[in-house]
């Protein structure tokens, strides 16, 4: 029996999809089984994220309106020996074809085959928020280190901490700017996590070759160097249970390590 | 004995604050009206146009229904100058006893009220944890916050002006008390570190000040029984 994860922000655009593509690769890189389920219906993005928008056949909706079995609809990823699947949202139907008690029941039967079955919720506090967060077990606040998507997420966190049979949200933080930080152009990590106080679980910097990788639809996680790529893998590692030191520049450190290491031969 | 008791299902007694009529709370309620139309006709007879004199009644360790309280009032106003004021008793009504506890709770929350949560109360809150921006406290009472004050807070918000607002750390909050509104920023404040309360002041506008003049201000808050 597998665990649900829903991962969500309130504020669009601050990096949910991109979380829930590269979180998830990192957990099958990990040799986990994955599940990823795009709940942003009308605007399905994350296939497009992950390079499968070609090989859609069926889609959320077809499965809980009963068109097709869950099977017919999941979208294997195929540069995982069968550990990493997608069920895409559906692109002509809108957010009310779903209500959370159906998805509850398709998130539950899918965690009887995989380890982690990841929830990508569209932005926003309506019906497609509560469907996404319906079947979660755990939650993933993610949020970019502006006031608005701050303040966004202390009001999604309201709504989680109220929601039966999700435990406490984890927080990642995304696309830090070190240098802004630095000079005090941006809120800082420690602000973030006093005023949201709850539990880190990542800092992503910013990083053009995030965005580069998401329009070539291939996840930043495959990529072995990237500092953002590192900063997702050990997300993965910290859902996974093992405990990974947090510095705000762990990911440049390792960076600057992984650089000696090139210098060496070494890899 | 007997007889004694017969006759002092009624007593009437005269204090400073006027008179009370007792009524004892063994006896039926018969025994109450008849003995007192007896009482009452000789004593307290209603002569020409003369004022009424007020009393009150004091059912002793009895709760009588609205019905039988309402017979005995009209006996007393039928056979007497009486004019009964107020009725008193030993006794509270799970339902008034219930009424007072929840006017005079303080509600004791323990976690963050978040952008979007409003936390409403009848009587004073005690907030262990941080009010964030668009967050809200609703309260009838006072408002206390162990913690940092970013959002808004409505302390009196039926009309009590002497409601008071205290917090360990004010960085940015809109403070109401009853109909009196003010907005703060910790710019503002001579020492952010210090702890803050707010009240209505002479000029009928909110002042901040330092915690410890609420003593000399609310001498009502303290409900320290015993002594320090």
């Amino acid at each position: 029996m597998g665990e649900a994860i829903v991962i969500t922000s309130g504020k669009g655009g601050v990096g949910k999809t991109t979380t829930t593509a590269n979180v998830g690769t990192s957990l099958a890189l990990l040799g986990k089984k994955v599940c990823l389920i795009d709940t942003d219906i009308g605007l399905r993005n994350l296939d497009v994220a992950m390079g499968l928008e070609n090989r859609i056949i069926y889609d959320l909706v077809d499965v809980i309106e009963g068109r097709c079995k869950i099977n017919q609809a999941l979208v294997k990823d195929k540069r995982f020996d069968g550990l990493l699947y997608l069920l895409p949202a559906a692109q002509t139907s809108d957010k009310t074809a779903v209500k959370p008690k159906q998805m509850k029941a398709l998130v539950n039967e899918l965690k009887q085959d995989y380890d982690y079955v990841i929830i990508d919720c569209p932005a926003g506090i309506e019906q497609g928020y509560r469907n996404a967060v319906a079947g979660a077990d755990k939650a993933i606040v993610v949020t970019t280190p502006e006031k608005t998507a701050v303040r966004d997420a202390d009001r999604i966190i309201g709504l989680l901490e109220k929601e039966e049979g999700v435990e406490p949200p984890k927080l990642v933080i995304n696309r830090i700017r070190s240098h802004m930080v630095h000079n005090g152009d941006m809120l800082d990590i420690d602000e973030i996590t006093s005023h949201l106080s709850i539990d880190l679980i990542g800092i992503v910097v910013d990083d053009d070759s995030v965005i580069k990788a998401a329009n070539q639809g291939e996840p930043i996680a495959l990529d072995p160097n990237n500092k953002a790529s590192i900063a997702y893998r050990n997300i993965a590692r910290r859902i996974l249970g093992e405990s990974i030191p947090l510095n705000p520049l762990e990911t440049q450190q390792i960076g600057v390590f992984s650089k000696i290491k090139k210098m060496f031969g070494v890899r | 004995m007997i007889n004694n008791r017969s006759l002092q299902n009624v007593m009437i007694k005269g204090t400073k604050d006027g008179l009370t009529l007792h009524l004892d709370d063994s006896c039926s309620i018969q025994n109450i009206i008849e003995e007192l139309k007896g009482k009452l006709s000789t004593s307290f007879k209603r002569q020409g146009d003369e004022l009424q004199t007020p009393v009150n009644l004091h059912t002793g360790n009895r709760k009588f229904s609205p019905e039988v309280e309402k017979t005995i009032i009209s006996t007393i106003h039928s056979h007497s100058k009486l004019v009964v004021e107020k009725v008193l008793s030993n006794v509270l009504t799970i339902e008034e006893c219930n009424q007072r506890i929840y006017d005079n709770e303080v509600k004791k929350i323990v976690g963050i009220v978040r952008s979007g949560q409003v936390l409403e109360a009848h009587g004073d809150v005690l907030l262990i944890g941080d009010i964030n921006p668009g967050g809200e406290i609703k309260a009838a009472g006072n408002v206390f916050v162990i913690g940092t004050v970013r959002g808004v807070v409505h302390a009196g918000c039926e009309g009590n002006r002497e409601a008071v607002f205290a917090a360990s750390k004010i960085i940015a909050a809109q403070i109401s008390i009853a109909d009196v509104h003010t907005t703060i920023n910790a710019t503002e404040l001579e020492d952010s570190t210090m702890q803050y309360c707010a009240y209505i002041n002479e000029q009928n506008e909110i002042e901040l000040d330092r915690l410890n003049v609420l003593k000399h201000l609310r001498p009502k808050l303290t409900r320290l029984e015993g002594g320090l």
